[in-house]
């Protein structure tokens, strides 16, 4: 995220000018127009080879700037694809479609909302990133301040290759391993530690009992197929993009402070710490493509939330998010209004996705400032 | 302890024998008149293999300003950061013989570094104010020392930075970012910093060589100032900055220590040539 905000916040203007013989290339066409200018030295290149240069020079900076064109073009018209497929849903659904959780798609019957989608993957990704950017915090200041130089190379690179796992392998593993263990273990424990522990009323629905916390979190018992199940999964899948960002900016804390720190008699937890507030912004920067690739993720979330149209308090339920409702539904999407509600739901995923990243850009922003 | 190691660097050791003998050179023309800020006794740094310090022994008077002056590589830096054990910090780095400050030997078994380190202030070579306020940056070895309480903390920074003399050219923008000021500013924000903590002895390490000659004579005049109260060793390639600020002079060549005395005689009419010759400019 570093690297993209730095090309972002350079301006048009920036670039390096290049000097190559007292031309400027950026002035290459004054130079074809008059190849060599009285009152300087020769150019040491035939008049060809400048031209062969000038057209190559033209041709990258093309072709990057097409390149730019072509992205830009393919947001756009992705945009405009999902708008046009939401349409007939928008038009039916309107607003309605935001506070409704009931997912009901038996011709005739044609209920649609996003609601328990939309909170599904809010609560998967509110606990990937809140386990999930502590431990890489932890393995990034273990590889570059704590690890010897003879295992930093190996751990490093074993947080890696937890990003080139597919991701459908982490769903089956999760769905097969981590899901029983989860529901006989962690679960069982956690549900047997607060289900009595009443602190705070949170809700009252007719009909219901009293909800509080935090006994709602584990409401309806151990299940394995639930939120935290998807968010485990996600968090294990986050987890090396966060870490190798965030070992890569602690590894740009300049020497010279952290000389000084220890120069003052701060001990290593204090010139860690000081160098975690020198590096915020990268650091937020990780969480925030962390986020963005939690929000994104499907097959494995897919395969271990439990798959329903459900808003539950409890982490303990069974849900689903906005990616993963594709993946169980579109084959099965028969009729117009039916398509068109699993458009609007994509629409809902890439708006909410761009939002997510503007308010980070707008708290880095802040952040930013010393 | 050691014994002086006279089989690796004989050549040395004949050249200048009266430097090496074991017997600790007195910075101060008399050793017996005033306290010892800085005793070291047959120290000897390795880097790896490499010997960087050649078994010196010297003394740092009580709230003088002492110079250590030589050309690059002769192991001035090194010594320097004895004092305060940051070599502690760097890979197969070696020390061997003993350092006390105001009669403590730092390198025996239990010492505080931290506390240490807070009583020998240092400063660098490049002013390295942190990424925060200036407030924020004298606050910060105060804080990390225990000292609590918003009142406390602000009287002690306005008193680090009156002494530092950055007092008046801050005080209105004291929350602003500390990388706004200018390179003069920092350095004397650092020494500020160093002092916020009372130290006994703040260690220089060439404070002045990125700065400009306004902002050298600024923290020079500023040595003067501090050293009414505080023991400062400060390590410079500027013969002249070691006239102007130091009353004893150490040279050091090649890892040893060549001569040590009051800066007058040092410049003048020292004992070894090789002094002279450095000192006069012919060579270095």
């Amino acid at each position: 995220m570093a690297a993209i905000f730095t090309v972002a916040k350079q301006r048009a203007g920036d670039f390096p000018v290049r000097i190559i013989h007292g031309f400027c290339l950026q002035c290459t066409r004054k130079m074809m127009s008059n190849p060599t200018p009285r009152n300087s030295p020769a150019s040491a290149f035939s008049p060809w080879h400048r031209l062969f240069r000038s057209v190559l020079d033209r041709l990258t900076v093309g072709l990057s700037i097409s390149g730019v064109v072509m992205m830009l073009g393919i947001l756009l018209l992705i945009f405009a694809v999902l708008l046009n497929g939401a349409w007939m849903a928008i038009g039916q659904i309107g607003w309605k479609f935001f506070t409704t959780a009931t997912w009901n798609p038996v011709p005739g019957m044609d209920q649609y909302g996003v609601l328990s989608f939309a909170y599904g993957t809010a609560v998967t990704t509110i606990i990937a990133l809140l386990l999930a950017v502590p431990l890489s915090i932890g393995c990034a200041v273990f590889i570059t301040r704590i690890a010897p130089q003879w295992l930093a190379g190996p751990v490093s690179f074993l947080v890696e290759l937890l990003a080139a796992i597919p991701s459908v392998v982490y769903g089956l593993w999760g769905a097969f391993v981590m899901s029983p263990w989860l529901q006989t273990h962690i679960e069982l424990w956690m549900w047997k530690a607060t289900r009595n522990i009443r602190l705070i009323p949170i809700g009252y629905y007719p009909g219901h009992r009293r909800e509080y916390f935090p006994a709602n979190l584990v409401h309806g018992g151990p299940s394995g197929s639930d939120y935290l199940a998807g968010g485990l999964i996600l968090t294990i899948m986050i987890l090396p993009i966060i870490t190798a960002i965030t070992r890569d900016v602690l590894q740009q804390f300049p020497e010279e402070l952290e000389q000084g720190a220890y120069g003052l008699g701060a001990t290593w937890w204090q010139t860690t710490r000081l160098a975690l507030t020198y590096c915020r912004v990268g650091i937020f920067g990780a969480a925030v493509l962390g986020m963005a690739r939690a929000i994104g993720e499907t097959m494995a979330v897919v395969m271990v939330i439990g798959n329903t149209d459900r808003v539950s308090s409890s982490l303990f339920a069974g849900g689903q998010t906005m990616a993963g409702v594709f993946v169980n539904e579109f084959l099965e999407a028969d009729h117009p209004i039916y398509l068109s509600a699993m458009m609007y739901v994509a629409l809902t995923l890439l708006i909410s996705a761009l939002l997510t990243n503007i308010a980070a850009r707008v708290l880095l922003n802040r952040i930013s400032t010393v | 302890m050691i014994l002086a190691d006279t089989s690796t660097n004989a050549p040395q050791q004949k050249a200048h024998a009266t430097a090496t003998q074991g017997t600790p050179v007195a910075v101060t023309t008399a050793e017996t008149t005033g306290r010892q800020a800085v005793e070291v006794r047959n120290l000897e740094v390795f880097y790896g293999q490499h010997k960087a310090v050649h078994n010196v022994s010297l003394s740092v008077k009580h709230q003088e300003v002492t110079a250590f002056i030589g050309p690059s590589g002769c192991g001035k830096s090194t010594i320097l950061r004895c004092f305060n054990r940051m070599n502690d910090l760097v890979r197969h780095c070696r020390v061997q013989g003993s350092v006390k400050i105001h009669g403590a030997d730092i390198y025996a078994r239990g010492t505080d570094v931290m506390e240490l380190r807070k009583r020998t202030g240092m400063v660098f070579q490049k002013p390295n104010p942190f990424p925060k306020s200036i407030h924020e940056n004298v606050a910060y070895p105060l804080r990390i020392h225990g000292v609590r309480g918003k009142a406390v903390i602000a009287e002690k920074v306005e008193k680090s930075l009156r002494l530092a003399g950055l007092w008046e050219e801050v005080k209105d923008r004291l929350h602003a970012s500390a990388l706004s000021l200018s390179g003069g500013q920092q350095q004397r924000l650092c020494i500020a910093r160093a002092i916020a903590v009372d130290p006994d002895v703040l260690l220089m390490d060439e404070p002045c060589s990125a700065l400009d000659p306004i902002a050298t004579k600024t923290i020079e005049s500023l040595i003067n100032e501090l050293s009414k109260s505080i023991t400062i060793v400060i390590v410079t390639h500027n013969m002249h900055q070691a006239v102007r600020v130091a009353h004893q002079t150490a040279f050091f060549y090649m890892g040893n220590l060549v001569e040590a005395g009051p800066t007058d005689k040092m410049f003048h009419n020292p004992e070894q040539h090789q002094t002279l010759a450095y000192v006069t400019g012919q060579f270095g």
